[in-house]
């Protein structure tokens, strides 16, 4: 009598070569959906920086400080907070020009958070402020 | 015939064999796609809990926004922000046995923390006032926990 094996092998081979290829797929997704979620987390901090720096801008020029003429650069670490050292974010803020006539009472700069590894911008606010009138 | 009998044996072993890794692979794909997904869900939920915690606070801070309307206050040992201070009745926002609470209540009246009401999940909420700027630190999980993380959040007052 002849052996079925072959034919067995055979077929487990070919629902092995179809399954890796479908695996191989699979995998490609979970790396995707591990690399947008981490995006979507840095972008997550990169929006609160943006936030506080158009924030403390807004206090600084009360104090008589801020953007309005020169552009700053602050680093932040993974968590967000401030460092000097191993930064994970670099945020800029750059005073933008206003028109006339608002030119006497309105302040605008653009705040924009970059990813220091890649150097990508993560996400960019423009934002106005009323200049305090004497 | 003999001969006939090892070869057959030896077929079907191989078979068995190759079913065997095929059995491993399936477990080994199914257990990265358990182990990916759950990292993405504990991500997405670490971050949305940090997330809403400090836009929580950020936005019932921009409701109240008034005059001498934002302070902060000891709340019977616990650190405390009350919006609408000046006004009849008074919200307190803080953190109480793990998580961020509010309390909507008569200014003066005698309330203690556990009177709140539940907001999100938080272990800690850390407050300053200084010149109009109002800071925001929220830790969202125990310290050494894994998760854990702490978000900061700056305000400029606008009546100040």
């Amino acid at each position: 009598m002849k052996s079925k094996a072959p034919l067995v092998m055979m077929e487990q081979m070919v629902m092995i070569l179809v399954f890796a290829l479908a695996a191989a797929l699979c995998m490609r997704a979970f790396v995707l959906s591990s690399s947008l979620s981490e995006e979507a987390e840095r972008r997550d901090i990169a929006v609160l920086l943006c936030e506080n720096a158009a924030e403390s801008c807004k206090g600084m020029q009360k104090l008589g400080g801020g953007a309005e003429t020169e552009p700053y650069t602050v680093y932040y670490d993974a968590g967000g907070f401030r460092t000097e050292t191993d930064p994970a974010y670099r945020v800029q803020v750059e005073p933008l020009e206003v028109e006339e006539p608002l030119a006497q009472t309105l302040a605008k700069a653009v705040v924009r958070t970059f990813d220091e590894a890649t150097g990508k911008e993560l996400y960019h606010l423009e934002f106005a402020w009323q200049r305090e009138v004497s | 015939m003999k001969k006939n009998a090892i070869t057959h044996n030896l077929d079907g072993l191989a078979a068995l064999l190759l079913f065997a890794v095929f059995a491993a692979s399936v477990m080994a794909v199914l257990l990265t796609g358990a182990k990916a997904y759950r990292g993405v869900t504990r991500r997405d939920q670490e971050a949305y809990n940090a997330r809403t915690a400090v836009q929580y606070v950020a936005q019932r801070v921009r409701q109240a926004d008034s005059l001498y309307g934002i302070t902060l206050e000891d709340f019977e040992g616990v650190e405390c922000l009350v919006l609408g201070q000046g006004e009849p009745y008074i919200t307190r926002l803080y953190c109480y046995e793990g998580w961020l609470m509010e309390l909507y209540c008569l200014a003066g009246e005698s309330f203690s923390p556990e009177d709140g009401e539940r907001i999100i999940e938080a272990q800690e909420l850390k407050l300053s006032l200084d010149q109009g700027m109002l800071g925001v630190q929220v830790l969202t999980a125990q310290e050494e926990a894994p998760g854990s993380r702490t978000s900061e959040l700056w305000l400029e007052l606008r009546s100040s």
